[in-house]
Parts: structure tokens; C-alpha cells; sequence
């Protein structure tokens, strides 16, 4: 997701990030040495392409205090790229699935039914209120891990697609080797690198991003135990790439995620932001075997952060203390990559 | 009305209705045959001054009506064709003109400044319309302007005169401008085929000659004059004279029944296009489709449009949600340069404000909505947001072309300063939205000689003029393209870019200048500031001793970067000893632990060059704990 993004710029204070050279290209060397990876049954599933001919897909998203006119708008762009998708025989169906974590339930019975008769024939819409506020991974699991369609496309929900997005995201399914594509986000781009020529990137923001269910089964889904709010794409991006599939960023492939710039020209993060961006930026560092980082991160939340940073030392703490804390994996660091303050390269700061 | 203070027994001259009547009758009518008794009708003739002179170059008979009894009686001891009759109701009036006509050929017809005395002229053109359509003849029409700047300005500031005769006779039932008298013609079936004006500058209503408006040297008159003399060409009219044929009726009656009750969008979004990049074009529409205020109508402009790239700007609007489609139209224009697509784009244009979207730029989803809350402030006024810059190039993945951002946002200044908008432009055209009076009703133009900066010169021209409700509120982006992509930075020579910018400050130049409130303050400041800097200089000058004297042109400059600089480190130094920047000193500890740079200090600052206090400026700005200290110093601001 974007907020991953200010979740980076959060926890570590290097606005410009200290220059590292790593290019994209490491990522093929990574591809290269799968051998020396805990390469998943799976791998073979990277021999063939994802998607030939028309597919079903799911798009979903999880509701928290959403305004019902923002997601009217998204739904009704969704509808218009649904119906040209099927014209064009990209899609053979779209559905749509609404998970609501919120205290009260944001669409009525009524509503759904509504939503759900207006934009029939071009996408069957669902919708799902939850009771308790999951969090964006375990909400998404909750949907996608039972979805019977072809692809998942993850998304925020007042995300507005542009028409020809489902076109566009698919495409790079057609090859080997790639298991999520993540759309470019207006107004403002995310500023992670990727591969002028084939979009290959460290990791997918689920702002948007389509991901085939069965990988995504595969995988388990977004590490919810781990991740309530923040990192859980960038770990489930490298869960990815562990398997040798690529996540691919495609430029093409347009929404629209509203978001203000300061008068500064950058992001300014809630409190909520600062809170779950703090604690997940410890658990990834942690999971993915930089504990010299996740000890940096520690030891300045602890003694300078503001009150979330130091509540969030706290909460890691405890869980370490309790044994909940998520196994360490890619000890030779050969798919997270850790670049300054980010977690890949960025052409330029936000 | 008979009009007890004139007998209107004016003069023919060849610069007068008359003679300007005579010759739009001449054109239509000597080159057609007619019989030997073919005549030419006079409608309210009075003494029919025109008689000698229309007899004598067409050899037509004259035949004058009028009901002024003593005026037919003058006529006729002229030796020519008069009847006394009284021009009322259709029915009548064509059977009274047919009697006097008699059977007789009618080659052409006029009725000079006669309609305007009539309290039925409207049946009274119809029946002229009858006439001339039975005998396929033309008719040359006549009546005061009652728009002329004379009478305008004067009414403006409350005053208004009838006069004897003239622009403004007392017996006038009606009155017309070019409009009006436009609409009367259509609704009787009476077709302006040409226009020969009397044009007087200083009109019988230009009185008292001292009068502020009117009087030539006066600012507020030259300011009027250059604002009247640009919405239609009939400022110095005194009278239309209007040759007409007879033609289909307009079944609008010649009046508004009401006021315009059509519910016109809040924005008219303008996107001028070749079609020759439709990904930025497909972002834009995506960036429309997640408006959070949906009171808009989009105007594409397609300029100069090849069929291929006219069908992919099809495509891209049929693309769009249903409501987006809807509201979305195609128009094309293959002329002009890049400025006239604008002109067009405008003319279309319903909305109560105009904003300039192009096929590269991308708005927030507040952009609208951020218009309209501005508008709501002061209606009327130009409307500014600030937009944000950030360097793109091209890049193509799997087939499909994307666009792809290579900089941080720069945002443009947060204030709009008409002083600094004087010199150059810091507003680009999507940042703006512009009211629609300066264009529909006072015809303010795109300057469609400018090849490259009209939006600055349009932005000025009307911020001038109404003035401008602008807010901090970052609104959008303004694509600056790096790798050749076309666009008018790279369509055009740099010399090109200084012509036109030097054509903005001549036509600036020749314009009297309406200042909002402040202005003179304004001014003043920065009179101080340069009071200041000539004291700086002369300083600097004693200082540098006898060498100063032959190099003060490069000394000047000197001055302004020294301004220049220690205004940056004015500002550095207020960001350094700021207390948000105090607090937020550990963060910087642990990003020096985690490898960045070591932290600036203001000692270091002043050893350094210009152009390096600038890239101190931006790393501090741009900086981590400076952002994340924001809310402290909104608080603080509040606090003030």
C-alpha cells in the first residue's frame, strides 16, 4: 500500500536515503540463484504463464469508516473497466467483494442489494461486514483465501480504476515467472524503482495489485499474525519473489488513489500512520532477518521516539517476550532488500 | 411620438446615414435589372434628404411615406413622389405601402431612424419583410446605437440625458445595440446581407466634455475605452446601418421572456489534445473520473487531429464511466497554433468558470471541488490553487506506453503575487480557473499571436480585471516532461519563449492597471526595498573605490545576489534554530546511525556558495523531522 511507503519515511529519518547502487538487475541475479533459495513446491508453477485467454477475477477490498460517495465513485469506474474487459475478452467475469472491519456497518442490506442490482451484468458484487476491525490482511485473507476466481486484484477502496486497468494489469501474467502486477497510482507515483523495460520491481504496494489465487492460497495469504496494517504487501511481495515469480510494476496500468500533498510538497502521516508504520516497520526488519536494523529501530523508538514510536516498542517487545514474534527467514538477504530507509531503491524522496 | 423639438431636415452628406444608406443601396441594387418605373420605397422619409442623390446614381423613382405631413408637402415641391401615411399594425401598413407603391416595381427599399420612433416597429419590419420579399428587393434600415461607449459610460456613473434628436431623442420608443437590433431583424424575417456604420467617436452624448469617463486624457476614461473597445466593434457606432433581404422568420420573440434558466455546469474543463499521447490523456480522464465534486462538463479539444489519433480520442472519452461520458464532448479545431484550440475550447464553454486541464496534467481529486469553495468566496474572481511540478519521461512496458514520475513534487509559490505574475508566470494554466464573464461577455481572447505563454498572458488580463481568490491548497500536478517528449517546452525555441515574453510586457505596458487592495503598500515595500538596495550599492560602491564607476552594471547584479543570498540564509538559519527543528534532533542522531550525512551548521553555511545554500535549502525542507515537525509549527502559526 502507499502508507507502506510513509511507513518507511516514518521509522527512519534519512529523507534522501544513503545512495546504494543496487539496481533492479539484483533481482535477476536473485531470480538466477534460485537454487540457493528455499524455493517452494510452487517454482514450477513459474514455468507457465498465469493467464491465457479470458479469466474470472475478484477485485477486493476492506471498508474502514469509507464515505459511501467515495466507494459510488470507485464502483462505478470498476463497472465501466468490467464491462470493457469482458467486451474485449480479457475477463470472463468480474466480481467485486466489499470486506467492512468498521464498528458499524457501512452499506446496509439495502445498500448491497442495490450496488449489487445497479451494476449487474458487469460485475456481481458482494459484501461482507465483518463485526471487528481485522485489518487490511486478515480482512483480504478472509475474502481471497476462499475466492474461486482466476485473480485476485487487491485493492483499496476508493481506489478509481482507469478502463482499460484490467487489460493492462493482466498482461504481464501472459508471461513466465511473474506472480503480482501492481498498478501506478495518480496523482502522485510511489517512488520505488523499477525496470524501465520489463516493470520488475523490489515490491508491490496493494493499493492495487493483481495477484492468481492459487499463488496467492499458496502463500497463505498476507501474513496477518504478523501484520495488522502496514508491510503486509511488502512481505507478501518478497513471499513472492521467494518463489522465484517476479512482482511486476506496471506504468499502464492507471488508478486514481487520492491523496493531499502538504504546502511542503509531501505526505503528511495521521497519528495511526506513525503507530502501525513504527510496529510494522520492527516486525519486517525482524522477519526478514535484519535484526541489526530492527535493533537501530528499537533502541530510537525507545529513547527518542515520539509516544507511538514508543508504544510500539513496547507492543514488540512484548510479543517477543511471548514467542509471537514471526520466524526469521532469507538469512542471506537475497530477497528483502533494505535500502536506506526504504524497502527498495526510490528514485527520489516523498 | 412627433417630436416638437426638431424637424429632422438633415443634410445628405456622404459620411452621414444618408449617404452611408445610399451606398449599401447602390451595392445591391445597380447590378440588377429592373423596369423603367422600378422605385425605391422611403419609409419615414421626412424631408427625404437621400431623394436627389438615389435618383441621380440609380435612376429609380423615389417615392417617400412618412406621416410628418409638412415633411411630404416638402417632398413634394421638390417635384418628388410622396404620400403622407401612418405606419401602424402589419395589415395596415402593407396596405398602405402597397397603395403608395401602386403596382409599381419595388428594386429597393429604407426606412433610416425611423424604427426607433415606432411603438409597433416590430409588425412594421414584417411588413417590410412582406414587401421585399414579394419584390425581391433589399432594404436598407437605419436606428441609433444606443450602446455607443458615450452613452454607457456616462449611465455608469449615473447619468443619462434625453436630447432633442439624436443618440438619445426624446421620442425614441426603443432603443437597440447591435444584439438587440439583431434579434428584432431575425424575428422578422429580415437578413443583414451588409453593414455600412456611421461611426462618430465623440457622439451628441459626449458632453460635459469634463466629464472623468469621457473626457480623453482622463485614466479612467482610457481604462473604459480599452475595455469597451475589445467586446464588439461598435463602441464609436452611432448608428447601424444595416442592408437586409427577406429571409425565414426566428420564432424567438426579440426580448428574454426571462432570465436563463438552463442549469449550466459549475466548471467548463478545457483539454486541448492531438491525440497524439493517449496514456497521459486516459490519466487525466482518471483523474476526472475520482472528482469528489461532479459539477463539470469536459470540452476536448481536438487540435489538428489525424483520423487515427481522432479515433483514439474517441476511444479514451468512450472509455469513461457513463456520467464522465456523458458530460464529455469532442471538438475539433484544425486551425491555428496551440492557442486556438483555448479560444474554441472557451466558446463552448457552459460552465460559470473555465479551468485549463491539458492532456498531460493531472488534478487532484479535490481540484473541483477546491474551485468551487474558492468561487464561493468571492464569486466572480479568478480562481488560483497551487500546483505541484514533478519531472516525468516516457517508458513502455508490454506494448503499452506509461508515464513515469523522476523527481519529488515542487510545489509552485503558495501565494498569488500579481506584482511577481507582472514580471513572470508562477501559476500554471491547471492551477487556475478562470470566471466566464471576462470571456462571454467582455470577449477577452487567448492572444492567438503568442506561440508559447498565453496562459500567463490570459491569467493576467483577467486577474486584472476581476482579481483573484487563491488558496495554499496543493490542487495538482503539472507534468515537466525530460526526455524529449513533445510538449511546448520542447515544440519551441527558447528565443521564441523570450519574444513572446517580452510582446506580454509591451501589451502590460500599454494598459492602464486596475490594483486590488493592498496594492499601494505594496508598492511602496518594494520601493523601500529598492530605496534600500541603492543604499547598499552605494556603500559597496564607496567601498570599491574609483574601479566601482565603470563597473556599476555588473555591481547591480551583485547586489541583487547578495539579496538573494542572504535571504537564503535568513531562511536556513530560521529552519535551524527553529524549535521544531530543536526537538526533532534525535531523529536526525539515528539517521546519522544509519549512515546519512552529517548535519549542516550555519557556520558552514556561510562559507558556502550561492547555488549551495540552495541544495541546503531543499535537503533541510525536504528532510524527514522537518516534515514529520510540521503539525508543531501549524500549531505555532495558529497560536500567532
Amino acid at each position: 500500500m502507499l502508507e507502506d511507503y510513509e511507513a518507511e519515511a516514518m521509522t527512519k529519518q534519512n529523507g534522501n536515503g544513503k545512495p546504494i547502487n543496487k539496481k533492479i538487475s539484483v533481482l535477476k541475479s536473485i531470480s538466477n540463484s534460485q537454487a540457493t533459495l528455499q524455493v517452494h513446491t510452487a517454482a514450477k508453477e513459474a514455468d507457465k504463464p498465469h493467464k491465457s485467454g479470458a479469466v474470472s477475477l475478484r477485485v477486493q477490498s476492506i471498508l474502514y469508516g469509507n464515505e459511501k460517495e467515495a466507494l459510488e465513485t470507485a464502483l462505478e469506474s470498476l463497472s465501466r473497466a468490467a464491462e470493457l474487459a469482458i467486451f474485449e475478452g480479457i475477463c470472463s467475469r468480474v466480481d467485486v467483494a466489499y470486506g467492512d472491519c468498521s464498528p458499524e456497518r457501512i452499506l446496509s442490506e439495502q445498500d448491497a442489494a442495490s450496488i449489487k442490482d445497479r451494476f449487474l451484468p458487469n460485475f456481481n458484487f458482494s459484501y461482507r461486514f465483518f463485526g471487528e476491525n481485522l485489518g487490511s490482511a486478515r480482512g483480504h485473507n478472509e475474502l481471497g483465501l476462499k475466492a474461486k476466481e482466476d485473480f485476485l486484484l487487491i485493492q483499496n477502496p476508493d481506489v478509481v480504476v482507469s478502463p482499460r486497468l484490467f487489460e493492462r494489469i493482466l498482461q504481464p501474467f501472459e508471461h513466465q515467472n511473474v506472480g503480482m502486477v501492481e498498478a501506478k497510482q495518480l496523482p502522485i507515483e510511489h517512488p520505488k524503482d523499477y525496470d524501465v523495460s520489463t516493470g520488475e520491481t523490489g515490491w508491490a504496494t496493494t493499493a492495487c495489485a493483481a495477484i492468481p489465487s492459487p499463488l496467492f492460497k499458496q502463500i497463505g495469504g498476507f501474513d496477518a499474525d504478523t501484520f495488522f496494517l502496514y508491510c503486509d504487501d511488502v512481505d507478501f511481495s518478497w513471499l513472492v519473489r521467494e518463489r522465484g515469480l517476479k512482482v511486476i510494476f506496471h506504468p499502464a496500468a492507471v488508478v486514481f488513489h487520492h491523496k493531499l500533498l502538504t504546502k511542503s510538497g509531501t505526505w503528511q502521516p495521521s497519528a495511526s500512520e506513525r503507530y502501525y508504520s513504527a510496529e510494522a516497520a520492527l516486525l519486517i526488519t525482524h522477519k526478514w532477518s535484519r535484526s541489526d536494523l530492527t535493533k537501530s529501530y528499537l533502541g530510537f523508538f525507545q529513547d527518542h521516539g515520539d509516544d507511538y514510536q514508543k508504544k510500539a516498542a513496547l507492543v514488540f517487545q512484548k510479543r517477543q517476550k511471548d514467542g509471537r514474534l514471526p520466524d526469521a527467514r532469507d538469512p542471506d538477504h537475497l530477497i528483502a532488500e533494505f535500502d536506506g530507509i526504504y524497502y527498495t531503491r526510490h528514485r527520489f524522496p516523498l | 411620438m412627433r417630436n416638437e423639438a426638431a424637424t429632422y431636415d438633415n443634410a445628405f452628406y456622404p459620411d452621414n446615414v444618408y449617404g452611408h444608406a445610399l451606398e449599401l443601396v447602390c451595392r445591391h441594387v445597380q447590378a440588377v435589372e429592373f423596369p423603367d418605373d422600378a422605385i425605391h420605397l422611403d419609409i419615414g422619409c421626412g424631408y427625404g434628404r437621400i431623394a436627389e442623390p438615389l435618383v441621380q446614381r440609380l435612376g429609380l423613382k423615389y417615392v417617400g411615406v412618412d406621416v410628418d405631413k409638412v415633411a411630404i408637402d416638402a417632398l413634394k415641391a421638390r417635384g418628388l413622389e410622396a404620400h403622407e401615411l401612418e405606419l401602424s399594425g402589419y395589415s395596415r401598413t402593407v396596405e398602405a405601402l402597397s397603395a403608395a407603391i401602386d403596382g409599381r416595381r419595388v428594386a429597393s427599399v429604407s426606412m433610416l431612424d425611423t424604427l426607433e420612433h415606432l411603438h409597433d416597429g416590430d409588425e412594421v419590419l414584417l411588413a417590410i419583410r412582406e414587401i421585399i420579399g414579394a419584390h425581391k428587393a433589399v432594404a436598407v434600415l437605419s436606428v441609433p446605437n444606443v450602446a455607443h461607449r458615450d452613452i454607457g459610460f456616462r449611465l455608469a456613473f449615473g447619468a443619462w440625458d434625453y436630447t432633442s434628436e439624436g443618440l438619445l431623442d426624446y421620442t425614441h420608443t426603443r432603443l437597440f445595440n447591435a444584439s438587440t437590433l439583431s434579434a428584432v431583424f431575425r424575428h422578422a424575417g429580415l437578413h443583414p446581407i451588409d453593414g455600412l456604420h456611421v461611426e462618430i467617436s465623440d457622439s451628441d452624448q459626449h458632453f460635459p466634455p469634463t466629464h472623468p469617463a469621457l473626457v480623453r486624457g482622463s485614466l479612467l476614461s482610457d481604462f473604459l475605452r480599452q475595455i469597451r473597445g475589445r467586446i464588439d466593434s461598435f463602441d464609436t457606432t452611432n448608428q447601424f446601418v444595416f442592408a437586409c433581404t427577406a429571409g425565414p422568420h426566428a420564432e424567438r420573440m426579440p426580448f428574454r421572456a426571462s432570465l436563463p434558466n438552463k442549469p449550466s455546469p459549475f466548471l467548463s474543463i478545457i483539454t486541448r489534445t492531438q491525440g497524439t499521447r493517449i496514456h497521459t490523456l486516459v490519466e487525466a480522464f482518471t483523474a476526472l473520473a475520482a472528482q469528489s465534486d461532479r459539477d463539470f462538463e469536459v470540452i476536448v479539444v481536438g487540435h489538428r487531429l489525424v483520423e487515427q489519433n481522432r479515433k483514439a480520442v474517441e476511444r479514451a472519452i468512450e472509455d469513461t464511466p457513463e456520467w464522465l461520458r456523458t458530460r464529455t464532448r469532442l471538438v475539433r479545431e484544425e486551425r491555428g497554433n496551440r492557442t486556438k484550440p483555448l479560444n474554441t475550447g472557451f466558446q463552448h464553454a457552459l460552465g460559470d468558470y473555465i479551468a485549463i486541464l491539458d492532456d498531460d496534467d493531472v488534478p487532484f481529486g479535490h481540484w473541483v471541488e477546491t474551485f468551487k469553495k474558492l468561487a464561493a468566496k468571492r464569486p466572480g474572481a479568478l480562481l488560483r490553487t497551487v500546483a505541484t511540478q514533478q519531472t516525468v519521461t516516457n517508458v513502455e512496458i508490454g506494448s503499452h506506453k506509461g508515464v513515469r514520475a523522476e523527481s519529488s513534487p515542487q510545489n509552485f509559490v503558495s501565494d498569488f503575487d500579481l506584482f511577481e505574475h507582472l514580471r513572470m508566470n508562477a501559476t500554471p494554466p491547471i492551477a487556475v480557473a478562470f470566471p466566464r464573464g471576462p470571456f462571454h461577455d467582455f470577449n477577452i481572447r487567448f492572444d492567438e499571436s503568442l506561440t508559447t505563454t498565453e496562459d500567463w498572458d490570459y491569467i493576467l488580463r483577467v486577474a486584472l480585471l476581476v482579481g483573484v481568490e487563491s488558496t495554499d491548497e496543493v490542487t495538482c500536478l503539472y507534468h515537466w516532461w525530460d526526455d524529449g517528449h513533445q510538449s511546448s517546452r520542447t515544440d519551441h525555441l527558447q528565443s521564441e519563449w523570450k519574444a513572446n515574453h517580452e510582446l506580454i510586457w509591451q501589451k502590460l505596458d500599454r494598459l492602464p492597471l486596475l490594483l486590488g487592495n493592498g496594492s499601494a503598500g505594496r508598492i511602496r515595500a518594494l520601493l523601500d526595498e529598492r530605496d534600500g538596495l541603492k543604499a547598499e550599492l552605494g556603500r559597496v560602491s564607496a567601498n570599491a573605490g574609483s574601479q566601482v564607476e565603470g563597473t556599476k552594471n555588473e555591481i547591480l547584479p551583485m547586489v541583487y545576489a547578495k539579496d538573494e543570498r542572504i535571504r537564503l540564509l535568513r531562511e536556513i538559519a530560521s529552519i535551524l534554530e527553529s524549535t521544531s527543528w530543536k526537538i526533532t534532533s534525535p531523529l536526525r542522531w539515528v539517521a546519522h546511525m544509519l549512515g546519512s550525512s552529517k548535519a549542516v551548521t550555519m557556520v558552514q553555511c556561510f562559507e558556502m556558495p550561492t547555488v549551495e545554500l540552495y541544495r541546503v535549502r531543499g535537503l533541510l525542507t525536504q528532510s524527514t523531522s522537518w516534515r514529520l515537525s510540521a503539525p508543531i509549527r501549524k500549531i505555532k502559526q495558529r497560536r500567532r
